[in-house]
């Protein structure tokens, strides 16, 4: 037998600088961390005079204020049908999007390419920025919230449903495509039904996320309870903050209930 | 008078983009009725045949000629009306798993429909009652509500011989029916395919690992290796020479 030899580097890997990786990325981000504070010039004392302001916030949002009720449900119902239509939308196109762009499907590589851009964009650019852009083109109101949520899950939705679509068995395409099946009747008998629980659960999920946009998409006027919110700071009557809070929570909260239901039952 | 053949290969090559030469000039007509069965050693070319001639391939040379038309080069809607003809049966069943088992039989019906209706998934009265009649005769009646991916192997591949027969195939052609099967399902299986298809006088090619279910089944063997005919003959000529020759020294143990 050999005389094998133990050095501290077969014990611990190759050197002393590779072992002290997690050390050099703590002071790495801590770094960061410190540099941003003193970018910022934050103060101190700011931070905790407002600390006591927040006291006072507090007190006077208690109790909410919910005799405003049956102001707020109305708005309250439009964010919901604003995130609803909004997904509707951003799901029917994105499926042609999806379809188009999934790599073992698509009419064309190129077509691919440029769907792909083009969903990256539209994910790229936040829903806010799509809502105060549509804004200025169709006006103030619920349709441009519409609008911006609509394109702001394209860009997700789209590489998603692409994505399911490229991970589908080849085998049950070429089976459908060997009966004598249409390009048309392929993607609707074996690739949709293939994809459903994927497809289904994706769009829930946007849902759910478009449900959270559609709430502050009102703060920059597009319609739903965003603007009541706003209102509400703008006037100092923070019992009215809390209960138009508490409402976005509720909603917020049973469609992700809901959607966890549904995505429970589909598999 | 003598009889046409169903399917006519004339030195059907293959060569895939990174340069396997699968096929290198195969040639044999298939006759109508007849039970084929191809064996052959993995990679020897057997699933690259069937696969270029209903065009999952694209055959690279050679010539096809079905029913007496040339099939080598065609596409689109021609292409379609070809492949609604031509039953194909996977090795891994490729049944879509989650559309009922009755669905699945009746996809065999989508060549036959206009794109529209098929993607709607509006099948005939007629065509339902003949996909159930279907899975009934491969003994799956009881079955047809259940979701695909419930089946069990041996049972997945009857519902793929039942789309084929819906498709009213003329030629079957199964790829290695029974090789994710135990022996009793590929005995099922086996019988099935082979019975159906009888009955119903259609024609079909088989790829197999097994020698001994060739011989059991198969009219006619074909043995391939390295992409080239190098046997074919009735099921009691296939010898032990033939067998070694096709499958190297170890004989009959022929899984790789």
């Amino acid at each position: 037998m050999s005389d094998l030899k133990i050095v501290a580097q077969d014990l611990y890997g190759r050197s002393p600088m590779r072992r002290l990786v997690p050390l050099w990325w703590a002071l790495g981000l801590t770094a960061l961390f410190v540099a941003s504070i003193l970018g910022m010039n934050l103060d101190i004392a700011r931070i905790i005079e407002g600390g006591a302001r927040l006291v006072v916030m507090l007190g006077q949002m208690f109790p909410p204020d919910f005799s405003i009720f049956g102001r707020i449900i109305g708005p309250a119902i439009e964010t919901l049908y604003v995130a609803i239509l909004g997904t509707f939308l951003g799901v029917i196109f994105s499926l042609v999007v999806g379809v188009l762009a999934a790599h073992n499907i698509t009419p064309h590589v190129t077509l691919e390419i440029a769907l792909k851009v083009f969903s990256a964009f539209t994910r790229a650019v936040p829903a806010l920025i799509w809502a105060l852009l549509f804004i200025v083109a169709v006006g103030l109101g619920p349709l441009p919230g519409i609008l911006a949520l609509a394109i702001n899950s394209i860009g997700m939705l789209g590489k998603v449903f692409a994505e399911s679509i490229e991970e589908i068995d080849r085998g049950q395409i070429e089976a459908v495509s060997a009966t004598g099946a249409t390009p048309l009747q392929i993607i609707s008998k074996a690739i949709i039904p293939s994809v459903t629980p994927a497809l289904v659960s994706w769009s829930l999920f946007r849902l759910d996320i478009n449900i959270r946009y559609s709430a502050v998409l009102g703060v920059v006027g597009a319609g739903g309870i965003g603007l009541e919110l706003v209102r509400s700071t703008r006037m100092l009557a923070f019992d009215e903050t809390l209960t138009i809070t508490i409402l976005i929570f509720v909603m917020v909260w049973a469609v992700e209930y809901i959607n966890n239901k549904i995505r429970a039952f589909i598999r | 008078m003598s009889v046409q053949p169903i399917l006519s290969v004339t030195d059907l090559k293959k060569t895939f983009p990174d340069g396997t030469r699968a096929l290198r000039g195969v040639s044999i007509d298939v006759m109508p009725g007849e039970f084929l069965v191809m064996i052959g050693s993995s990679g020897a070319g057997k699933s690259t045949f069937l696969r270029c001639i209903n065009h999952l391939f694209e055959p690279s040379g050679g010539r096809i000629v079905y029913n007496g038309s040339d099939i080598s080069k065609i596409t689109g809607a021609k292409l379609r009306r070809l492949r609604r003809e031509l039953g194909m049966i996977f090795q891994g069943y490729n049944l879509v798993k989650r559309l009922s088992t009755v669905e699945n039989v009746l996809l065999g019906r989508l060549g036959y429909m206009s794109s529209i209706s098929g993607a709607l998934g509006l099948y005939s009265k007629q065509d339902r009652e003949r996909a159930v009649e279907l899975l009934i005769r491969v003994g799956l009646g009881e079955q047809r509500f259940k979701r695909a991916d419930q089946l069990s192997g041996g049972q997945q591949q009857r519902v793929g011989i039942a789309k084929a027969i819906a498709q009213n195939a003329r030629l079957v052609l199964a790829d290695e029916p029974i090789a994710s099967l135990d022996p009793k399902a590929s005995d099922t299986v086996m019988n099935y395919l082979h019975e159906v298809t009888r009955e119903e006088n259609i024609t079909c090619i088989v790829n197999l690992h097994q020698v001994d279910y060739a011989k059991r089944f198969a009219d006619r063997i074909v043995g391939l290796k390295d992409g080239e005919i190098t046997f074919i003959g009735k099921p009691e000529e296939v010898t032990d020479e033939v067998i070694r020759d096709l499958y190297g020294e170890k004989g009959d143990q022929i899984d790789e």
